[in-house]
């Protein structure tokens, strides 16, 4: 009893030294629920620079921990360490993502109309929160872990979702975003169940080994595989866990909406390429005990993955085709897009099972150029949208006229979206197509290829309306902080197409 | 098979869990639904007991029976006009048979992953000594972060709940 505590005060030591950012997010939920209170008379915009502050030096932290390689919070055994968070170079990509997700968030917030006049103090700590949350998504390496890093997520999008009160689409948003997740978090806690009974652990090391010694039939883990699936294609926005987010990005305050389709999708990818890497040995085959016998079984991963990436393009763009509001069309876009970004962890999963190893730069590289290319869309939405109030795609007319470098911003994030030549999103998903090509994907790739050929329609449809179509409507005045902010984000849109070899360089980095 | 205390209490416990489970499925009157589920949730809970999670099996008593039941019953009475008026569960007639296929299809297959898979090689821990002295220790030792991490997911919920709730001037001006 006294030798078990003593061996738990040294691991929450050891911890708790590898734990900075997660602890300063922790006190910055804390700090902002509280700082509301006491900065009644202040300006209301006092709370967002608390973020901003708390956020940066989170940043610095998670800079300082750049290059770790440790498994905190468990004890070392003889055959690996059994923790509950692994601080890896895959994890730190993945946090840094979604911090630098929520501190762009931070500005447009801001500039958000419905936001301009309240006190924000509770929306900066659920931010704060659900980036935490984001955080131990993309290090867990326990099923309990990732379990609850989803819930801490969504709890906190949940609520963000319909933080605007006086807004009935936000609120209907919000209560469609509740049910749809306690239903992928119950489908997921039973299949977790199931993974547990079958192999007696829920550490990923521990699952490993025992699924290499016989412990369940490949038909029986595939149930258990994907129940569990559910949870994370949930939070990924993929199928066929979707259908809630076309009425929550509408309804969601657009902030909420960039957030969401960027920091929870990359989080959702994190956790579930985690968990696939459980379900192979340390050495790096793929291998699943039948009996006596080893048989290499790539247990059907790629299928199932490319299964469900297939699908989520198909539906998003298909669904795409007839939207007019802009929020709901970049929402099939953001389900389709996770059918590209799925369909680079199926590649993963068929490198997995082959002598050279799954890679995983062709989805660091493309999730790089989805951050800006999508972020950038939603910046402008949410500045062209607080300043005229335009929901729909026909809002969007003449724009180009209206608020030249806007239009031109939003322009080319969507040609990046589709992937079109000179932008990041062209070479993204030109790494992902030759990468499926390679791993023996190719009616994954052809049919990624028609799916582009769909987006067309719609993306183009909105740069029609915003070139094309004549407006009268007057000049929008957009302000200087909103386009150093557009800059920001679209200028590496435009690098990444054009001197994309030192990044694709850099995603070799950041695998496992 | 010799017939045991323990066998006949698991089967009795089985069927107050199992039979009110459908009445709570086939009842038309939303308040009693309610206390069918009272009725299934202490049959679960007594099972727990029986196997040997007494800690789980209070727990169980005071979440669910104490906390959800009760607020499931205040949201009908706080909800409808006429409180003491039946309330039907939904509205419409719709065809069972699609309910019916799709729920034997689910349970048939993890049913059959549930019987095919060996559990009782991982057997739990407790031969029959209480567990909330082991829950407790393993809380604070092996789970000690996601113990913590659930603390702040309360705090800050509650407080989104809190504002959620909560009616602002602001809100009431607009």
């Amino acid at each position: 009893m006294q030798n078990s505590i003593d061996t738990a005060r040294k691991v929450v030591a050891e911890g708790m030294s590898g734990l900075l950012p997660e602890l300063l997010l922790a006190a910055l939920v804390c700090v902002l629920l509280l700082a509301d209170l006491f900065l009644r008379g202040v300006k209301p915009r006092a709370t967002a620079w608390i973020a901003v502050v708390g956020f940066v030096a989170c940043g610095a932290a998670l800079v300082q921990r750049y290059g770790a390689h440790a498994e905190i919070f468990g004890w070392v055994q003889s055959d690996g360490p059994r923790g509950m968070l692994l601080n890896d170079h895959f994890a730190w990509f993945f946090q840094m993502f979604v911090l630098a997700a929520a501190l762009v968030c931070v500005p447009m917030a801001m500039d958000h109309a419905a936001f301009r006049s309240r006190r924000m103090g509770e929306f900066y700590a659920l931010l704060a929160a659900a980036t935490l949350g984001m955080f131990l998504m993309a290090s867990s390496t326990n099923l309990l872990m990732a379990y609850l890093g989803i819930e801490f997520a969504s709890m906190a999008s949940y609520l963000a979702t319909a933080i605007d009160k006086r807004d009935r689409a936000g609120s209907e948003g919000g209560l469609k975003y509740v049910i749809y997740g306690s239903v992928a978090s119950g489908v997921m806690i039973y299949g977790i169940s199931l993974l547990y009974g079958m192999t007696g652990s829920m550490h990923y090391g521990d699952i490993a080994r025992a699924l290499q010694v016989h412990a369940a039939t490949e038909g029986q883990l595939m149930i258990a595989a994907v129940l569990i699936f559910a949870g994370f294609a949930y939070k990924m926005a993929a199928f066929p866990m979707h259908f809630w987010c076309p009425d929550v990005y509408q309804g969601a305050p657009t902030p909420v909406t960039a957030f969401l389709s960027v920091a929870s999708k990359a989080a959702g990818f994190a956790a579930f390429v985690r968990f696939l890497a459980a379900f192979t040995a340390h050495d790096g085959t793929f291998f699943i005990g039948f009996g006596d016998e080893k048989v290499p079984a790539s247990f059907g991963w790629p299928v199932i993955i490319g299964g469900a990436a297939a699908l989520s393009m198909t539906v998003g763009n298909l669904g795409a085709l007839w939207q007019t509001n802009v929020k709901r069309l970049l929402a099939y876009s953001s389900i389709a897009q996770a059918g590209y970004l799925l369909m680079a962890v199926a590649v993963y999963a068929a490198g997995k099972g082959q002598p050279s190893g799954g890679d995983l730069a062709p989805l660091i590289y493309y999730f790089v150029a989805y951050f800006f290319m999508n972020l950038g869309a939603f910046h402008v939405i949410t500045v062209i949208g607080s300043r005229t109030g335009a929901t729909s795609v026909a809002d969007f007319a003449g724009l180009g006229r209206r608020a030249p470098w806007m239009a031109f911003g939003l322009g080319l994030c969507l040609l990046s979206l589709l992937g079109m030549p000179p932008t990041g999103g062209f070479v993204g998903k030109l790494q992902l197509l030759s990468a499926a090509v390679k791993h023996d994907l190719l009616w994954l790739a052809i049919l990624a290829g028609i799916n582009t050929a769909i987006s067309a329609f719609y993306y183009f449809k909105l740069l029609k309306c915003m070139y094309l179509d004549r407006s009268d409507a007057g000049v929008i005045r957009s302000g200087a902080a909103n386009m150093a902010v557009l800059a920001v984000l679209v200028a590496p849109v435009l690098i990444l197409g054009l001197a994309f070899s030192p990044i694709a360089d850099l995603s070799r980095g950041f695998g496992f | 098979m010799d017939i045991d205390f323990g066998t006949i209490m698991f089967f009795a416990l089985a069927i107050v869990a199992v039979v009110p489970a459908f009445m709570v499925v086939l009842a038309r009157d939303i308040v009693r639904v309610a206390f069918w589920l009272l009725a299934s949730l202490c049959g679960v809970a007594g099972l727990y007991i029986l196997l040997g999670a007494d800690f789980l099996g209070l727990t169980q008593v005071l979440v669910y029976i104490g906390g959800i039941l009760v607020l499931i019953l205040f949201g009908i009475m706080m909800t409808s006009k006429d409180p003491l008026h039946e309330k039907a569960t939904a509205s419409g007639k719709r065809s069972p048979v699609t309910g019916l296929v799709t729920g034997a299809l689910v349970f048939a297959v993890l049913a059959a992953v549930i019987v095919g898979v060996g559990f009782e090689e991982n057997k739990g821990v407790s031969g029959g000594e209480p567990t909330t002295t082991k829950l407790g220790e393993v809380l604070l030792t092996d789970y000690v972060l996601p113990f913590e991490l659930v603390s702040v997911l309360l705090l800050f919920v509650l407080c989104g709940a809190a504002y959620m709730a909560r009616r602002r001037r602001e809100d009431a001006h607009a």
